[in-house]
This record gives structure tokens, sequence and C-alpha cells, in this order.
């Protein structure tokens, strides 16, 4: 598996040219909620004075995407903003701070981050959440803050995640954990395939 | 008013400007994360 990368902290992501040139740096980071995989991202431009561009980055245009920068063969890489993300889309399906339901209509929390797998994969594997002591049980510390696989997740939108009602089988503390889960999760599927 | 003074309410009336300036550019270059719904074939659900 490729690292995995909080979507959160792609934000500012510079965008370089296999020319070694930057272009613009990462906005928003778009995803196919239904497909599980990253569509690509708005930009906004470099300068600190530099507001949004009109541009942005397909995923089918992204050479590579690491923890220090989002590679692309060369500028013709940019297009369109539509080309990625409608207005309306932007302004409806923001995720963070989604509610978190379970499919028996319980809210557990919220969502505070989206993981992504880098490379050439942009997979989603799953969601960082603020969880509530319906879904963890524990010292208030421990249970805030917990990792969901994406396949164990039933939907998400830009108003709900919605989990399994006992999710809490298969959340994990921490990310060497999640992996350990998303990995299991992986085999699991593969086995039964 | 010594003439400093009127420097100092200037000088003070630009920084705040360029500070409410800074803020809001940084506001809108912030970034978050957007679910989408695609059609297989590729047009976004509308």
């Amino acid at each position: 598996m490729n690292e995995l990368l909080a979507a959160r902290s792609l934000t500012t992501l510079p965008v370089v040219t296999l020319g070694g040139d930057a272009v613009a740096q990462v906005k928003d980071t778009v995803f196919d909620a239904a497909g599980g995989r990253i569509t690509g991202f708005t930009l906004s431009g470099r300068g600190l004075l530099s507001g949004p561009l009109k541009q942005s980055l397909p995923w089918s245009a992204v050479h590579s995407l690491g923890p220090y920068a989002v590679m692309v063969r060369d500028a013709l890489a940019l297009q369109d903003t539509s080309a990625v993300v409608a207005r309306r889309e932007a302004q409806q399906g923001r995720v963070l701070h989604a509610k978190v339901l379970t499919d028996e209509g319980a809210e557990v929390g919220t969502v505070l981050d989206v993981i992504v797998e880098g490379g050439t994969s942009g997979r989603v594997v799953g969601f960082r959440i603020a969880a509530g002591k319906a879904l963890v049980q524990g010292s208030r510390r421990r249970r805030h803050r917990v990792y969901v696989p994406r396949g164990e997740t039933l939907a998400v939108s830009g108003r709900a995640l919605v989990i399994p009602a006992d999710a809490t089988r298969y959340v994990a503390d921490d990310l060497s954990a999640f992996v350990a889960r998303v990995g299991a999760f992986r085999a699991g599927r593969e086995e039964s395939a | 008013m010594a003439w400093w003074t009127w420097l100092v309410v200037v000088i003070a009336a630009l920084a705040a400007v360029v500070a409410v300036s800074l803020a809001v550019q940084a506001g809108r270059r912030s970034g978050t994360v957007i679910a989408v719904r695609r059609r297989p074939g590729g047009k976004d659900l509308r």
C-alpha cells in the first residue's frame, strides 16, 4: 500500500511539473463518494496575494501524489475548474464537519478528515472522525478521534457519513492500527471474491 | 494634534488594511474536502 495522507494536509501542497516548475498549489481535494477515488483538485496561485485559480487539476492528469507535492507531467495538465467540480457541488459536498450517522439514525460524531492513498492510486481508504461516547467506549481523550475504513461505511455526502450501527467493532484509534484494519478488510474481500 | 500623531494614525490604518487583506486572501485560499457523485460515464449527478 502506498503512503496514506490526510486530505486536509494536501491543501497548499505545490503542484509541480516533471520539469521542476511549481505552477499552482492545491486548494480543495475532490473525491467521488461512490467510487472512493480522488477525482481532482481545485487550485490557488502560489503567490502570497494570489487567490483561487479558474483552473483545476483532474486526477487523470496527476503523475503522482506525494506528501510534499502533487506531480504533473507539464502545465498543460491544468484544466477548467468545471472539469473537476461544479460550483454548486463545491458548496454542497463539503465533507469536513459533516455528521456521522449510524444506519439506525443515531448521530455519533463528525468527520474530521478523509484518508487517501498517495502515489498513483488516489484511493479514499477511510475517514478520521470525532467520535462520541456512543461510538467508542473509553476515556474521553482516546475516544475523541478514531479512523473508520471506507469499505465499512455505507454512504458519504456533504451532509452525512453513514456507518453501520455496530461500527465499534472496526474503528481504529491510530493510523498504524487503521492500516492493519484496511489491509485485513481488503484481504477479506479478495478471499470472498 | 502633533504631526507625528497623524503619522502614527495613518501607519496604523495602513497596517490594519494590509492585515485584513491578507486574512481575506488566506480565507479564499484555504481548502476543504468535497465529495461528488459521478455517473459511470463520468458525468456528475446534478
